[in-house]
C-alpha cells in the first residue's frame, strides 16, 4: 500500500467529480436552454433523477466491490473476464477521444484571450495539443497533486456558475423568467421531447470517482460517497444556475449569446468582470482536462493491472503516477489532435465524439448490472435488495435511453467497435486458462 | 386662432390630395391613347428580371411587358403605339406608378398589403425564393442547419465540440421579410448568429466571398444570375434549398380595373399558351415543377 498522503481526500475526489462531469458542456449550456426556451428546465427533473439513480447504483457497487477497477470491476461481477477487459476497454476509448474532444472546445473558448489560437487550423493544433501535454504532464506528480490543482480550478466552476446560483438570485425577475418560457410557442409534449437532449448526457462522469478508486484515501467509504455528493453537487448547480440566468439576462439576448455566463456577470456588474468570468470558466475547462487525463491513464493502469492490457500501463513511479501509460496516451491523443488540420478530418472526428458517449454508456450498463451479484453474494436483506433493484432498474432504463438517443450512427460505431474487442479479448483471454493444454496435445493427439 | 389656421391648412391638404388622382389620370389607358406612348417602367439592375440596354432594356420581365404592348395596340387600335422604357429607382418606382409617370412596373414585386395601399397588381408572374449562399468550405454544420437538417445528431456532452456553430454572421438586404425571418430559425435550429444587413445582392455576395459573412440570403435567381458572372463564384456555393416561396407580380395603377383587366388576360393567355415557359427558359434557367404547377393557379380562367 502507498502511504496514503499521496492519495487523494474525499473532498478533492468529490470535486474531480463534479468538475469532471460539468467539463466544457456548462459554458454553452444556457444558450442552448434558452433557445427552446425556459420551458426547457423541466427536463431536468428527468435527467437529475435518471442519473442520481445511476450515482446511486454506483456507489452501492463501491460499497459491496471494493477492490480496484472501478467500472470494469463492477461488470466482472456478473459478466466475467471478458466483461472486465470490454468495459475497460470501451472506456479507454470514451475518455482517449473525449478528452481531444475536451482540449479543442478548450482552445476554442481561449480564442478570445489569445486571438492567435483562432487564426487557423495550425494554431488550432498547436493549442489543443499543447493543452494535452500540459494537463498530461500536471498528471506526472501523482494523485495527490492532481487532486491539489484540482481545488484550485475547481474555483473556475464554483465563482461564476456555482456563484451565479447563489447570487444569482438578487437580480432575478419573475417576469424574465414568465417572457422565456415557451418563447417558440411548441406544444409543451414537444418542448420537453426536444429539451431533453440537452440535460440528457449532462451527468456523464459521475463514474469517475469509482475510476480513481486505486488513488483514493480509504475508497470503501470515500468512492461512494463522492460519486453522490459530485453528482448531487452537479446536479444542484445545474438546475439553479441555468435557471436563475433565464430569470436574469432576456431570452433572446441569452439565447445568442457565444458565452452566457460572461454575459451574465456584465449584466450584474461590468464587462470586465464577465471577461474575468469567462477566463475562470476556461480554466475550469482545462481543470477537468486534467482530471480525465488523470482518470485515462487509471483505467489503462488498473486493467493492466489484471493483466489485460500491456504491463507498461501499470508502471507507476514513486509518486504513483503511472508515467509511461500516460506519455502513451499523450502520443494517442497527439495524433486525434491531427484531425483539427483538416475540415473533412474534423467532421470525422466529430463522428468519434459521439461515438465515444455511446462508449461511455455501456460499461454503465455492464457495471450497474453487477450490483445484483454483489448483493446476490452479500446476502442483503430483502428490503435493501428491493431498494436497490428498482433504483437499479431505473438507472439501467436511463442508460438505455440515453444510449437509444445518441443516434443511429453513433450506436453503429459503437457495436462495431464493442465487436473488435471481443477480437482484442480473444488474444488476452489465453492468458486466463488454468491448465496449458500444450501438455496433452503433444502426448497423443491424432495426426491428420 | 390657431385652431383655425390648423384647419385652413388641413383644408388645403386635403384639398391637393384629392388633386392627385386627377393627375395621375385615372385611366391608363386613355393617357395611352392621348400621348400615344406606353410607358414601361423597370428597375435597371435586377438581372435577370429587367436590365437597361441603351434606351431599351431588356429581362424576363421586359419580355413580358413587350406582350402586353402589344395586346394594348391591339386593344387601342394603335399598331404604331410607341413603347418607351422608363428606368426608375426602387424608392420611387410606386410612386412613379401611382402618379402616373409610368403606367407600368414591369419588374416584379410581392405585393404587400402596404404597396397595395399605393399601387395594385397584376397576376403573379414569378414565385420567388428565398435562398442562401455560403462558401465551398463551409463546415458541414452550418450546411445542415441552412438545410433544415438538425445542426449535428449524436449526443451533446462534455466532449461535444461546438466551435463549428458558435458566431457565425449571417448576411441579408436590408428591410423585408428576411431579416424576421432568419432570427426565427436561428433559435429553433440552435444557432447562434450575428445579422447583418447589406443594401444589394451584390454587396452581400462580396461579404461571404471575403469571408466576413458566412451565409447570405436572397432572392435565388438574382443570386444564381449574379453567381455567374462573379469573379470568386468558384469559391461559393448556392444551396438548393428555397426557404420560403413569395409570388411576384407587376405594380399598376390602383383604380384602374380595365387596365388591370387587360395586363391580367394578356398574362394569362401567355401562361397558357406556354410563352411564359420559354420566357422562363431564356432568362431564368428553366423552371422546376413546383413552377410549373403555381403557373396554373396564377393563371387566371
Amino acid at each position: 500500500m502507498a502511504d496514503s498522503s499521496k492519495k487523494m481526500s474525499l473532498m478533492g475526489l468529490t470535486t474531480l467529480v463534479t468538475v469532471n462531469m460539468m467539463g466544457s458542456g456548462i459554458i454553452l449550456l444556457p444558450t442552448s436552454m434558452a433557445q427552446l426556451g425556459a420551458i426547457s428546465l423541466l427536463s431536468w427533473l428527468v435527467t437529475a433523477v435518471g442519473s442520481m439513480a445511476i450515482a446511486y447504483c454506483f456507489s452501492q457497487c463501491g460499497i459491496y466491490c471494493p477492490r480496484s477497477g472501478g467500472l470494469s470491476a463492477y461488470t466482472e461481477e456478473a459478466h466475467a473476464k471478458s466483461g472486465f477487459f470490454l468495459c475497460s476497454y470501451l472506456y479507454f476509448l470514451s475518455l482517449g477521444i473525449a478528452n481531444v474532444a475536451v482540449a479543442i472546445s478548450a482552445v476554442g473558448y481561449m480564442t478570445a484571450f489569445v486571438p492567435w489560437l483562432g487564426s487557423g487550423a495550425i494554431p488550432l493544433f498547436i493549442g489543443t495539443v499543447g493543452l494535452l501535454w500540459l494537463t498530461t504532464v500536471a498528471n506526472f506528480g501523482g494523485p495527490s497533486i492532481t487532486g491539489r490543482i484540482g481545488t484550485i480550478t475547481v474555483w473556475g466552476v464554483i465563482i461564476p456558475v456555482a456563484g451565479l446560483s447563489i447570487i444569482g438570485w438578487y437580480w432575478f425577475k419573475t417576469d424574465v423568467l414568465i417572457a422565456a418560457w415557451n418563447p417558440n410557442n411548441l406544444p409543451i409534449s414537444e418542448a420537453i421531447s426536444k429539451a431533453i437532449p440537452l440535460t440528457l448526457w449532462a451527468f456523464l462522469g459521475m463514474e469517475s470517482a469509482a475510476q480513481a478508486s486505486d488513488a483514493v484515501e480509504d475508497p470503501k467509504r470515500n468512492v461512494p460517497l463522492a460519486c453522490l455528493f459530485g453528482t448531487l453537487g452537479a446536479a444542484v448547480v445545474y438546475i439553479l444556475s441555468t435557471t436563475v440566468i433565464q430569470g436574469m439576462i432576456p431570452n433572446a439576448e441569452l439565447a445568442n449569446s457565444s458565452a452566457p455566463f460572461a454575459l451574465v456577470y456584465a449584466h450584474m456588474f461590468n464587462p470586465t468582470v464577465g471577461n474575468i468570468v469567462m477566463a475562470l470558466a476556461v480554466m475550469a475547462c482545462v481543470g477537468s482536462l486534467l482530471g480525465w487525463q488523470f482518470t485515462l491513464a487509471q483505467t489503462a493502469k488498473m486493467t493492466a493491472d489484471q493483466g489485460m492490457f500491456p504491463k507498461f500501463f501499470s508502471r507507476v513511479s514513486t509518486r504513483d503516477a503511472p508515467i509511461i501509460g500516460m506519455l502513451v496516451c499523450g502520443v494517442l491523443q497527439t495524433l486525434m489532435a491531427l484531425s483539427t488540420i483538416s475540415p473533412n478530418a474534423s467532421e470525422q472526428f466529430g463522428k468519434l465524439v459521439s461515438l465515444a458517449a455511446v462508449t461511455n454508456l455501456i460499461p454503465y450498463v455492464t457495471a450497474a448490472t453487477g450490483l445484483l451479484v454483489m448483493m446476490y453474494k452479500a446476502r442483503v436483506s430483502k428490503g435493501i435488495y428491493t431498494r436497490n433493484t428498482s433504483l437499479l432498474l431505473i438507472a439501467v432504463a436511463y442508460s438505455l435511453y440515453a444510449l437509444y438517443a445518441c443516434g443511429k450512427d453513433a450506436v453503429f460505431g459503437g457495436l462495431i467497435v464493442l465487436a473488435f474487442g471481443y477480437l482484442l479479448y480473444g488474444f488476452v483471454s489465453i492468458r486466463f486458462v488454468d491448465t496449458p493444454p500444450a501438455a496433452q496435445s503433444s502426448a497423443g493427439s491424432p495426426q491428420l | 386662432m390657431n385652431v383655425q389656421r390648423i384647419k385652413a391648412t388641413h383644408l388645403l391638404l386635403v384639398g391637393l390630395l384629392a388633386m392627385v388622382p386627377a393627375l395621375a389620370d385615372a385611366n391608363t389607358l386613355d393617357r395611352v391613347r392621348t400621348s400615344n406612348t406606353f410607358t414601361l417602367g423597370y428597375l435597371p439592375d435586377l438581372a435577370p428580371f429587367s436590365v437597361q440596354a441603351g434606351d431599351k432594356a431588356s429581362g424576363y420581365a421586359i419580355e413580358l411587358c413587350q406582350k402586353i404592348a402589344d395586346s394594348v395596340k391591339v386593344e387601342l387600335g394603335l399598331p404604331d403605339l410607341q413603347v418607351r422604357y422608363q428606368p426608375v429607382s426602387l424608392d420611387d418606382a410606386m410612386t412613379a406608378v401611382s402618379t402616373g409617370k409610368i403606367d407600368i412596373l414591369c419588374t416584379p414585386s410581392p405585393p404587400t398589403l402596404a404597396r397595395r395601399k399605393q399601387v395594385s397588381y397584376s397576376v403573379p408572374i414569378y414565385t420567388a425564393g428565398l435562398s442562401v449562399v455560403v462558401r465551398q468550405e463551409a463546415p458541414e454544420a452550418l450546411i445542415n442547419v441552412l438545410n433544415g437538417k438538425v445542426a449535428r445528431t449524436g449526443p451533446t456532452w462534455r466532449a461535444t465540440v461546438n466551435h463549428g456553430l458558435s458566431d457565425q454572421t449571417y448576411a441579408t438586404t436590408a428591410g423585408g421579410i428576411t431579416e424576421t425571418w432568419i432570427r426565427q430559425q436561428m433559435r429553433l435550429l440552435g444557432v447562434v448568429a450575428n445579422l447583418v444587413t447589406v443594401k444589394n445582392t451584390e454587396a452581400g455576395v462580396n461579404l461571404v466571398a471575403e469571408g466576413k459573412a458566412d451565409a447570405f440570403f436572397a432572392e435565388r435567381i438574382m443570386l444564381s444570375n449574379l453567381l455567374a458572372t462573379h469573379p470568386s463564384a468558384a469559391k461559393l456555393v448556392l444551396l438548393d434549398r428555397v426557404f420560403e416561396y413569395s409570388p411576384t407580380a407587376m405594380a399598376l395603377d390602383r383604380d384602374d380595373e380595365n387596365f388591370r383587366l387587360l395586363v391580367d388576360t394578356a398574362l394569362s393567355e401567355m401562361y397558357r399558351s406556354g410563352e411564359i415557359e420559354q420566357a422562363c427558359n431564356t432568362y431564368l434557367g428553366g423552371i422546376s415543377d413546383m413552377a410549373k404547377k403555381l403557373f396554373k393557379v396564377y393563371a387566371v380562367p
